[in-house]
């Protein structure tokens, strides 16, 4: 469902080249958990860009369900982030003057599609994410945990057929982390979504079907 | 605190911020560049005026220590002896000045001052050059008869060289001057009217019938005992009074240049007062963009507060990059503003000359001061628009400013700027306007328009949050852009403010210049009836100063379907330290063919009791300056003495805004012995062609010199287009804040840009177009414009009222009807909604272009 060939993508940083990644060629399967892991630097992150069709590669290729993600134009991506994909974010990224049930609302609301199913699909979402009694809060009445809960539901409004995480525990306790890994994991399997899990926690990279590791822009393992 | 370790990091940290973030660096550049340009071009073109008018003076006259002048009537010539005799004078020369037309060249005039070359020896600031361009003895300007020396500019303008004639004609006098020589004036007199003339004052006298008569002695005093000329001026005033006429001025002749500037005084400082609008809305976008400094570097002032430095120090980097930015602003400003001073010195030299006093200014003259107080003006507005975010930011402890997060979420609330301030401001307003009203503080009226504007600016957060808790459109783009406009409000709150500042501006002067010209209007309907009206050419360019030739009158008196013949005499005095016009008028054909709108009278018939006594009709800002009714006394300085002349009725008038005394023609020439006219209204019979009666008299005067003829729609459309010139300059001045404004509507969204990266990031990255993004930047900037807009027409109506009823009551002393321009107010709101649209593109176009990974990634 999700393949690459080899990616590259390389950066000017002043007078100096960078690669971030260097030859990524791999394959993930409908369904799959994946933990993309390596230390800082590694080209994690741009690599989740690349597969989020948030940016596009110097070379190589990247195909979600067969669309060609190297060659589209910004609209085609645009269309397939707003339909296929979902994002969680380390910094929970909630809009504050949204309500939670806004912000979980707000990638069908972008497509135009905000109608009482959705939002009998946002309430059954939030119950699930244990936010049912939040839903009507703003996100700076929330906690950490609370907020990456609300940003998970959002993730998957609109039903995407891949979950996106950039470090989604980076910035929380560990009861915090045990709990949305666990939500992500619950609910993609419920959902069957492939979920991608960029993290540099191991206990968290365990929880995953399959662990990629990067080390220098490159498939180590 | 190390200063210089501060010093240091200002250079090391901010000046490079100042370029990281250019298209911001510029903008707020630009604000206050054309902030600072609005006042150097008032600044410079007011300075250019009383320079220019000095500069003439001077010209003819040197820099005497003691001058006698006849106000509005000449002097007679045997002062001269008298003064002679004096043993407090060492030198004096007397002066005699006219106006006259040049009808070999149609449109031009000639300024021309009668000398005596060998008493002004000392006095003179020219020289005068011959046909060699080697500069000339004075003496030979009588060695010739007729001789005359004229400006450079002018000779090339003209084509005229040594050895020409020049036909000039005057108050019905003709005469053939010959061009002998030029005029260089010396190099500090830089703006004298190049229309000046000079010529022998004998040859003035003879040519234009003035035997006997001057304007003006200027003396050179040997010092009292203690070597001061102070003294000496006091005791020569002393023992001159008597000998003086009462229409005789003496003293200082520094006494001149004040009354000009106090004649021009009121023109000039309301100019002054809209030039600084530009500024203030120039300091709501400073403080706006070092708001979003502080808010966009927040992490970076936590870890330079972390690393040791102290809260004063933040303020000094931040104010210090204000200033840094402010310098260059104020810089680009001075350059701006000269430039547009040049543009604005024609409009500004042909008001002045309508309604004060001759001036042709042809090059600005700059003042190093004054460019150097408007560069500091911009430089305190920018300080003092910074210093506030900056010491918020000082604050803030290291510890919270480190901590990640959205730093819009954690800007001050513009809750604080609430009612409470903005009820204070309208309080400051009621009692501004009292004291311009009722506490003869007229400049206090400023001080009531501006704070009801900084009430207005108070009130801008709450509008915007009423707005934004209203129903939003149903489409995505609009949902999310009233989310964003709430959240965004502590820096869209001071954009509208400034927006709001601004359209209240222009639609208060819209208002009050529609309103004003409405009232003219009407009121030149009702009181223009005669069907002809003819005034010496020059009068359309020099003003009334030239007399109309007396042949004029029996001409008209004569032609075959006039039914009457009006005169009107005008000349402009001092009255109780004032400037005013004194006037006269055949009341007998006004009353009956053009009858004044009375406001007030004495019981009878004004009119009669005019033509009978000392009776006087006074215009409604003559009455409300000096505080006189119908009844109340007043002494008019004439050639036969202080005349005591009581106020029969008040009228309206909006000819003169120094106000009118109106006598009647016998009255006047009884009083005055002036038996000039200043212009003629013709009444026909019915059924009699204007035009054609028109055509037959100018077909009569022509070998007499250059007329205007007017009639009655001309008159109306001429009177219009003096009015609208007059207001020309206060709407580039309206123009150049709604500018700034605009300037501050891309600032606020491209500071909002900036901040929101990430966020737009969130956005792309959960499926919004770049077409969203471009919809909802513009749909928040519908949002501040609408706030700004409304808040600006309701304020508007506010600042009209004050502009009309506070401050023109104050300094001029009109009546002025309100009259609404609706169309006017739609224009400017569309235009102001447009221009709020189009301000919005390049932030909003830049905001949907970003790359959403490299947004995701400004984190």
């Amino acid at each position: 469902m999700l393949e690459t060939r080899d990616l590259h993508k390389s950066y000017q940083a002043g007078e100096a080249r960078v690669d971030a990644l260097r030859g990524i060629t791999l394959k993930i399967l409908p369904g799959e958990i994946v933990a993309i892991t390596g230390p800082s630097g590694c080209g994690k992150s741009t690599l989740l860009h690349l597969l989020g069709a948030l940016d596009t590669p110097t070379s190589g290729q990247v195909y979600l369900e067969g669309h060609p993600l190297h060659s589209l134009n910004d609209d085609k991506l645009t269309a397939l982030r707003r339909l296929k994909i979902g994002f969680v974010f380390q910094f929970f990224h909630l809009l504050p003057t949204l309500t939670v049930e806004e912000n979980v609302l707000l990638p069908l609301l972008l497509s135009g599609r905000v109608n009482p199913l959705a939002r009998a699909r946002a309430r059954d979402l939030l119950t699930s994410v244990q936010l049912a009694d939040r839903s009507h809060h703003r996100p700076h009445q929330l906690s950490g945990g609370q907020l990456q809960r609300a940003a998970i539901a959002r993730a998957l409004i609109h039903q995407p057929s891949i979950l996106l995480a950039d470090e989604p525990t980076g910035n929380l306790d560990s009861a915090s982390s045990n709990a949305v890994i666990e939500l992500i994991t619950r609910l993609a399997r419920k959902e069957k979504t492939t979920v991608l899990l960029v993290t540099h926690s191991q206990s968290v990279a365990a929880t995953a079907d399959r662990q990629i590791q990067l080390v220098d822009g490159r498939i180590q393992s | 605190m190390n200063w210089l370790r501060t010093f240091r990091v200002f250079l090391a940290h901010g000046g490079r911020d100042f370029f990281r973030h250019k298209t911001l660096s510029l903008l707020n550049l630009t604000a206050l560049a054309v902030g600072v340009a609005a006042i150097v071009a008032i600044q410079t073109v007011n300075e250019t005026a009383l320079r220019s008018f000095r500069a003439s003076l001077d010209l003819v006259a040197g820099r005497p220590d003691f001058t006698v002048e006849g106000q509005g009537f000449r002097l007679p010539e045997k002062l001269i002896p008298i003064l002679r005799q004096d043993p407090a004078i060492r030198e004096l020369t007397p002066t005699l000045t006219l106006v006259a037309s040049l009808p070999s060249h149609p449109g031009e005039f000639i300024h021309l001052i009668g000398v005596d070359p060998f008493s002004n020896t000392e006095l003179v600031t020219y020289r005068l050059q011959d046909t060699l361009l080697s500069p000339a003895d004075a003496t030979a300007f009588v060695s010739e008869p007729n001789t005359i020396a004229i400006t450079r500019p002018l000779a090339d303008r003209l084509h005229l060289k040594i050895g020409d004639s020049l036909r000039a004609v005057s108050g019905g006098h003709q005469a053939n001057l010959q061009i002998r020589f030029l005029l260089e004036p010396s190099p500090d007199l830089i703006g004298a009217d190049d229309h000046l003339a000079i010529a022998d004052i004998a040859t003035v006298q003879s040519s234009f019938g003035l035997l006997g008569q001057i304007d003006r002695i200027d003396a050179l005093l040997l010092p009292d005992a203690d070597g001061k000329i102070a003294s000496a001026q006091a005791d020569l005033l002393t023992r001159l009074t008597p000998h003086l006429p009462a229409n005789a001025r003496a003293g200082s002749p520094e006494r001149r240049g004040q009354e000009v500037g106090k004649m021009l005084g009121a023109f000039q400082l309301n100019l002054t007062a809209l030039s600084l609008i530009a500024l203030v809305v120039g300091m709501f976008l400073v403080t706006n963009t070092v708001a979003a400094n502080v808010a966009r570097r927040r992490s970076e002032l936590g870890l330079l507060r972390s690393l040791g430095l102290d809260r004063r120090s933040v303020i000094f980097l931040l104010v210090g990059e204000s200033l840094l930015l402010s310098l260059l602003g104020s810089s680009l400003g001075i350059f701006l503003g000269l430039q547009v001073a040049r543009t604005l010195l024609h409009s500004v030299s042909s008001t002045i000359t309508s309604h004060y006093v001759l001036l042709s200014m042809t090059d600005i003259a700059v003042n190093p001061w004054s460019l150097l107080l408007a560069g500091l003006a911009g430089l305190l507005a920018a300080g003092l628009a910074a210093w506030w975010p900056a010491r918020e930011a000082s604050l803030v402890p290291p510890v919270d400013a480190l901590q990640p997060g959205n730093s819009a979420d954690r800007a001050s609330s513009p809750r604080s700027l609430a009612f409470r301030p903005a009820l204070l401001c309208f309080l400051l307003t009621l009692i501004f306007s009292a004291t311009a009203l009722y506490g003869r503080i007229p400049r206090t009226g400023f001080l009531a328009a501006l704070s009801i504007l900084l009430a207005a600016a108070f009130l801008a957060p709450s509008l915007g949050r009423f707005f934004a808790r209203l129903p939003s459109l149903p489409f995505p783009s609009a949902i999310l852009a009233r989310s964003a406009f709430t959240r965004g409000l502590h820096r869209h709150g001071l954009a509208a403010a400034a927006l709001s500042v601004a359209v209240a501006m222009a639609i208060g002067v819209t208002i009050m210049v529609h309103s004003f010209r409405a009232t003219v209007d009407q009121w030149i309907g009702e009181s223009i009836k005669a069907d002809l009206f003819i005034a010496p050419s020059t009068n359309l360019i020099a003003g009334a100063l030239e007399p109309l030739d007396p042949i004029a009158e029996s001409l008209a008196l004569a032609t075959p379907g006039v039914l009457a013949v009006g005169t009107y005499r005008e000349v402009r005095l001092f009255l109780d330290g004032l400037p005013a016009k004194l006037a006269a008028c055949k009341l007998d054909v006004l009353r009956v063919h053009n009858p004044l709108t009375l406001l007030s009278a004495l019981p009878g018939d004004p009119y009669e009791l005019c033509q009978k006594g000392d009776y006087a009709l006074i215009s409604e800002n003559f009455a409300r300056r000096r505080r006189l009714q119908p009844g109340s006394s007043l002494s008019l300085p004439t050639p036969t003495g202080l005349r005591s002349i009581q106020v029969a009725a008040i009228f309206r008038d909006y000819t003169s805004e120094s106000g009118l005394l109106l006598l009647d023609r016998t009255t006047y020439q009884r009083l005055t012995q002036d038996q000039g006219l200043t212009s003629l209204a013709i009444h026909l019979q019915p059924g009699i062609s204007a035009q054609a009666v028109g055509d037959s008299l100018r077909e009569q005067l022509r070998p007499r010199g250059e007329f205007l003829i007017y009639s009655q729609a001309g008159l109306r459309e001429e009177a219009l287009r003096i009015f609208d010139r007059s207001f020309a300059v206060t709407t580039l001045l309206r123009t150049l804040a709604i500018a700034v404004a605009a300037l501050g509507v891309t600032l606020s969204l491209t500071a909002l840009g900036v901040e929101r990266t990430r966020e737009i990031g969130i956005l792309r990255a959960t499926g919004a177009s770049r077409a969203q993004i471009l919809r909802t930047i513009m749909f928040e900037s519908a949002y501040l414009g609408a706030t700004g807009i409304t808040l600006g027409i309701v304020t508007g109506f506010a600042v009209a009222l004050i502009l009309m009823q506070v401050i023109n009551r104050a300094f001029f002393g009109w009546t002025i009807d309100w009259h609404t321009p609706y169309p006017s107010l739609i224009y400017v709101t569309l235009g102001m909604i447009l221009a709020c649209l189009l301000a919005s593109l390049p932030p909003a176009w830049r905001a949907s272009r970003l790359s959403p990974a490299e947004a995701l990634r400004s984190e």
